[in-house]
């Protein structure tokens, strides 16, 4: 059978030896892209992390404890929770890596330890009393919450909620804000 | 007969007749002078051919013609000998419908979690370590929030019981 010109063509393009280094090449240029993917998505995220007391009763006894507000307060009143209260016990504002894990220490008895694992997929694990009690592996993208909870004592509720928040404003330099 | 006689003289001639054969017709040249002629009719002949032959040369050698023959059958034999693996051939051959189902794959999956049409649910994993506990989770997708629910059946049982939700937000 004779060689059309495309038949020419199409097998000079799958000879072997141009296989192999088209082959090297695309795997490189592939590990370029996600080389570089990968340190673009290394860089430090912003998190807070709180920790919340759902109740029926309209005051907290304990008095450092904040009434929650904002968004996060109208996302778990639209829940279907059945409580009417919720409390802002403490509040904190961390940076995750994909290096290592994060410790956020939530109460006397409670923290928590973040990673990140890229592609904006995070894991959260709950320590109550130095053990485990929990982890979650999920994407956290922007506007996403993760809310951990369970019962307490008298009907009701505690919550750790996780979510990512916009880096806070740099300081300024020393040495300009005393020129000032 | 006499064209029996030539190919037998030109067998003899030639030295292709057994020894047999040839000690009979060196009898037959002899005796017989049709024979006799013939054989030295056949002899000038032949020794005319050889010597007046023109010599005709080529203007490559006949090394030249060998190695180009050999340098070919080495060819073909690194071919046979360096065939591609199994799993390249297949790519040879189908590299054009597996590279487009992939690329179309890709596109669909990459497609379905950018518009949210698969629900990060199916992304999560959540591991529960204590025997003890049980969890569950559910999303709600108005508010963008999932929830993960440790369950302690045992805080049912008596309020002085301390339980996990005690450890955690006193």
């Amino acid at each position: 059978m004779s060689l059309t010109p495309a038949r020419k063509s199409f097998s000079k393009f799958m000879d072997l030896p141009r296989v192999k280094s088209r082959l090297a090449r695309l795997t490189l240029l592939a590990l370029i892209v996600c080389s570089s993917a990968g340190v673009a998505s290394s860089a430090d995220r912003h998190l807070e992390a709180r920790l919340i007391w759902g109740t029926n009763d309209d005051k907290s006894p304990n008095p450092s404890h904040k009434r929650l507000e904002g968004d996060l307060a109208k996302k778990l009143q639209e829940l279907p929770f059945k409580w009417k209260s919720y409390f802002e016990v403490n509040r904190q504002t961390f940076t995750i890596n994909d290096k290592e894990y994060k410790k956020v220490v939530m109460s006397d008895k409670c923290f928590i330890e973040v990673k990140d694992k890229g592609d904006s997929k995070v894991t959260v694990k709950l320590y109550g009393q130095g053990k485990m009690t929990q982890r979650v592996d999920k994407p956290l993208p922007k506007d996403e919450t993760l809310a951990i909870g369970g019962d307490d004592k008298h009907d009701t509720a505690w919550f750790v909620t996780v979510r990512p928040v916009e880096a806070p404003p740099s300081k300024p330099a020393p040495n300009a804000a005393a020129k000032k | 007969m006499k064209e029996e006689l030539q190919l037998d003289l030109q067998a003899y001639l030639d030295g292709e007749l057994s020894s047999k054969d040839a000690r009979e017709v060196a009898a037959r040249i002899e005796i017989d002078p049709e024979a006799r002629a013939l054989h030295t009719q056949m002899q000038q002949t032949s020794a005319l051919l050889k010597g007046n032959e023109v010599d005709r040369r080529l203007p490559q050698t006949r090394e030249f013609f060998w190695s180009q023959i050999e340098r070919q059958i080495s060819r073909e034999e690194q071919r046979g000998t360096t065939s591609a693996p199994w799993w390249l051939e297949f790519l040879r051959r189908h590299v054009g419908a597996v590279s487009g189902v992939g690329v179309a794959a890709a596109l669909v999956i990459l497609g379905a979690v950018q518009l949210n049409l698969v629900s990060s649910d199916l992304l999560e994993e959540i591991d529960n370590p204590l025997d003890e506990t049980t969890s569950f989770s559910f999303r709600s997708e108005s508010q963008k929030m999932t929830v993960v629910w440790i369950a302690n059946p045992s805080s049912k049982k008596a309020e002085d019981e301390p339980d996990p939700g005690e450890e955690i937000v006193q």
